[in-house]
């Protein structure tokens, strides 16, 4: 049982570690409606560029979590969100983080999150790259709970978005 | 020589006389005996007993820290929305001082809307912060630059450490900051032994030359001017002993002070002098040790203080009020003098040293007049959230830092829409001071609870109404039952016909209940999101028949709301009190399109020597499927545009889309409003505490609070997201049919792809 376990957490690592890159690209998610802001004075400006702090933060959160500090990486994270709420790519992160520390019910919870705000992006590649993430995040957090039917249900999910 | 007579008459008695004197003797010396032997043995327990004290306070002294609570550190980036006087108001309330040249940490300059700040280091949970030197600009409401201005370098993002707002203190409000003596400068300990305690490292607690020269002294003046106390009879006097000067007060610290002496070493007594020590007054807070004092009073860590600050602290030990640095400027500054003196004579530091330092002026901070800002509402929400996780005497003790997720300005903003609108308000409907209000700011993102008011005195800190008032909802609970029915893909859209005629139910107590609509009209058959945006009573407690109570006791459990609400028809019009800390909660899940996160106050917890103790960290559930929900918030935002909250398409910038609804309970005793823009929740309660008609509805009342705020935070506007099932569509709202954009009355509404509004219809 104890093999199997750790042996589902090194492969969770692993493919965590290759999509992290994916997630930094996918971090550039346009908003789905023009954004507007607003102030006391009422004027309207274009939406201001933040991807450099995130990214800058991702860099960071990556490092921690590459020297196993995951909850220094979860800190930046949660910085990052703030600059950034809606991006799924963030939300995403977060879930596979939760999958490091053993904690499947937040991962999965944490995946739907990111699935939910995906689908409001445009791009069919991106959104279904993106999910299909989401799923296998999702997929190994049920192998974690020893769900194993839903585990492959939601892997076939993935697979079926990357077709 | 009394003894000794009897032995002498002794000799010239017989023997017989002998034994009996002997008796005789033994009988009257017995007592004399007797009495050394209990004093001898008294005066060894009373010793063991305070060798005993000694040891166990000294060994488990737990110095009482205060819990100290920290503001939301604010990120600085390029692109963060924020306004000049945002800034100055949170550069403030972290303390932060403006000066002109050569910024030190904690100063920061400004020319128009160019900064620089020199960020003071911070431990931060993740780590060390150490100082930061940034320069940036602030152009229209963003940030469009930022660089640290010693390298320019750009900087991608930092942290501005956060403000203190709280403090959780025992009863007698003792504040301190522990060091230990590596972190104390060589030139402070010097110039404390050289004026308190020369022969510090060579006494055995008590120092008798000391006391002699100090009554010498004393009788030469004619009063007390000179104390023989060593540094460990002080500190015994601080750690141990009431304040009163008496005999047996001074008997009881020498024999103290010796026992401290013979237990521990002189470095640890002298670390626990530097923390205990009093060094002045805060309004209520008592400053102990020199750890605070350098922060209290010349804004530093106390490692980095030069030698003629140091002398400036240990000029105060023997009387901190009476050398008031701000009151008794010019009594202070000799007395320093005087000790950089000594410093000198004793050659602790050299003729250049001693010149400069006694040139330098005192250089203690500016002290500031302004109000403290005290956050009552919020911090009493902080301290029942810590409750669950900590004892109270731990949280007033053991020096923890608490990292709180308020937001100072918004707080700020919020109380003063609230002192203002209030005001008015109560003065408009002549309620003559009694109308009372609750708001709650909340940021979506993450569930951080960012602002609380429980009062129309936001500083009074009594009943807190935004935790505690439960009051009648109204229609506030109508988003409920409406997501009940999107939830039902088949048989309800947004376009779904409803009846409004009158309707007439058995209540719980078997009378008939006859809802209105707050007009008192009819509306006949209507779309259903037009019953919503309107606040039609018939045609919702109709549709609510349909649904069935528990279905919709159900949405609301799945929307975080956690009170047992009984299922009686009423209900369908919100007759079911609550606070509004769960109407927040229960909105945030809407504006988290579903997804439920408990709303919290506190994000982490660190020990005193700053190691992570706990983190609440982000968690979500989902409670109901995001597509019903963006469905139902597309109509909560045609309420702020065609509904009850269409004064806001007024008050709001144009731009900032924001959805809502409005809440009025009979006879117009409660006012609501709960809406969200993208980024931020606002709930917003006015009515009296004696439960009076306000003449207020949720309109006229709640939303103009709401709205000011909005209005004056900076914020995104919600975001009416298409996912891959949903379309928008155009409305008007006769029969729900589809029209042109061009039409001037048509609600833009979400649709499930599989079922959007039927035909194209007329422009009304």
């Amino acid at each position: 049982m104890i093999k199997l376990h750790s042996l589902v957490t090194i492969s969770a690592r692993k493919f965590t570690l290759t999509l992290l890159l994916l997630s930094m690209a996918a971090c550039q998610v346009a908003p789905e409606k023009q954004p507007g802001w607003s102030s006391g004075s009422g004027e309207v400006r274009p939406g201001p560029k933040t991807t450099k702090a995130v990214i800058a933060l991702l860099a960071k959160a990556r490092q921690a979590s590459t020297r196993s500090h995951f909850s220094t990486a979860e800190t930046y994270l949660e910085r990052a969100l703030q600059i950034e709420p809606r991006n799924p790519a963030l939300w995403l992160y977060m879930a596979k983080l939760r999958l490091y520390v053993n904690k499947p019910n937040d991962a999965l919870n944490l995946a739907k999150k990111a699935l939910a705000l995906s689908s409001t992006n445009p791009r069919s590649r991106e959104r279904n790259r993106l999910q299909a993430d989401c799923w296998r995040v999702a997929a190994h957090a049920y192998q974690q709970m020893s769900k194993l039917r839903k585990a492959r249900q939601a892997q076939q999910k993935a697979s079926d978005l990357l077709n | 020589m009394k003894r000794k007579n009897p032995p002498r008459r002794r000799k010239k008695t017989t023997k017989k006389k002998s034994v009996t004197r002997r008796r005789s003797r033994k009988t009257k010396s017995l007592p004399w005996k007797n009495i050394l032997l209990v004093f001898v043995t008294f005066l060894l327990a009373y010793i063991i007993y305070l060798d005993f004290e000694v040891r166990s306070q000294f060994d488990g002294r737990k110095w009482a820290v205060p819990a100290r609570v920290y503001a939301r550190p604010l990120d600085l980036y390029v692109g963060k929305p924020l306004s000049a006087r945002q800034l100055d108001y949170e550069l403030e309330v972290a303390g932060y001082r403006l000066a002109q040249k050569n910024l030190k940490a904690g100063q920061y300059q400004r020319s128009g809307n160019r900064y620089r700040i020199v960020i003071r280091e911070f431990d931060f949970w993740d780590g060390h912060q150490p100082p930061r030197y940034i320069s940036l600009d602030i152009e229209d409401g963003f940030i469009s630059q930022l660089q640290d201005f010693r390298d320019r370098n750009d900087v991608a993002v930092v942290r501005l450490q956060p403000a203190i707002i709280g403090r959780i203190y025992p009863a007698h409000k003792e504040d301190r900051l522990l060091i230990k003596l590596d972190d104390v400068p060589d030139s402070l300990i010097k110039a404390l032994l050289v004026i308190e305690d020369r022969r510090f490292y060579q006494h055995h607690g008590i120092n008798f030359l000391a006391i002699a020269r100090a009554m010498l002294a004393n009788i030469r003046a004619g009063s007390i001017v000179q104390g023989g106390s060593t540094l460990t009879q002080q500190l015994v006097k601080n750690f141990f002993l009431q304040h009163r000067k008496t005999l047996s007060r001074k008997i009881n610290e020498a024999i103290m002070a010796v026992l401290l002496e013979l237990h521990y070493s002189k470095n640890e007594i002298l670390q626990a002098y530097l923390n205990e020590i009093y060094l002045g007054q805060d309004n209520k807070r008592a400053i102990h040790g020199f750890g605070l004092a350098s922060r209290f009073y010349f804004d530093k860590p106390l490692y980095s203080l030069n030698i003629a600050e140091a002398a400036t602290l240990v000029a105060m030990v023997r009387g901190p009020s009476y050398y008031d640095p701000w009151r008794h400027r010019s009594r202070l500054l000799k007395r320093r003098n005087h000790v950089i003196e000594l410093m000198q004579q004793n050659g602790s530091i050299d003729a250049e040293q001693a010149q400069r330092a006694r040139q330098v002026p005192l250089n203690v901070v500016k002290r500031t007049k302004k109000r403290r800002h005290s956050y009552p509402a919020f911090m009493e929400l902080l301290k029942r959230q810590l409750q669950q996780d900590y004892k109270s005497e731990d949280l007033s003790s053991e020096g923890l830092h608490i990292f709180s997720t308020l937001d100072p300005y918004v707080q700020k903003v919020t109380e003063q829409q609230v002192i203002a609108k209030v005001r008015q308000l109560d003065k408009q409907q002549g309620l003559k001071g009694t109308l009372q209000t609750a708001v709650i700011v909340t940021n979506i993102n993450n569930a951080d609870v960012i602002a609380v008011v429980g009062d129309r005195e936001p500083g009074y800190a009594g009943f807190n109404r935004a935790i505690d008032a439960s009051r009648p909802i109204g229609s506030l609970i109508k988003p409920a039952i409406y997501l009940t029915a999107l939830q039902q893909a088949q048989r309800y859209s947004l376009s779904t016909m409803l009846d409004d005629k009158p309707i007439t139910l058995k209540g719980q107590d078997g009378q008939l209940w006859s809802p209105r609509n707050y007009s008192g009209n009819s509306h006949g058959e209507i779309p259903m999101f037009k019953a919503l945006i309107s606040s039609y009573n018939q045609a919702t407690v109709r549709l609510g028949l349909k649904l069935g109570f528990e279905a919709i006791v159900e949405t609301l459990s799945e929307l975080g709301i956690k009170r047992e609400i009984p299922p009686y028809p009423s209900m369908l019009l919100g007759a079911v009190p609550m606070a509004p800390l769960e109407i927040s909660q229960m909105y945030h899940s809407l504006s988290a399109e579903g997804f439920v996160t408990p709303l919290h106050t506190i994000t982490r917890v660190m020990t005193a020597d700053g190691k992570p103790l706990k983190h609440y960290p982000v968690k979500v559930r989902q409670g109901i499927d995001a597509t019903s929900v963006r469905i139902l918030n597309s109509a909560l935002h045609e309420v702020t545009r065609h509904g009850t909250a269409r004064s806001l398409r007024w008050r709001l910038p144009e731009a900032l889309d924001v959805a809502g609804k409005t809440g009025t309970t009979n006879n117009t005793r409660d006012s609501w409003f709960a809406g969200f823009s993208g980024e931020h929740l606002i709930v917003t309660w006015l009515g009296t505490d004696d439960n009076r008609s306000t003449g207020l509805t949720g309109a006229s009342g709640a939303l103009t609070i709401w709205s000011g705020i909005m209005n004056q935070i900076r914020t995104r506007p919600m975001s009416l997201p298409h996912d891959d099932a949903l379309e928008y569509f155009y409305v008007e709202d006769r029969q729900g049919r589809r029209v042109s954009k061009s039409c001037q009355t048509a609600a833009y509404l979400a649709y499930r792809k599989d079922y959007p509004p039927r035909n194209w219809g007329d422009c009304p």
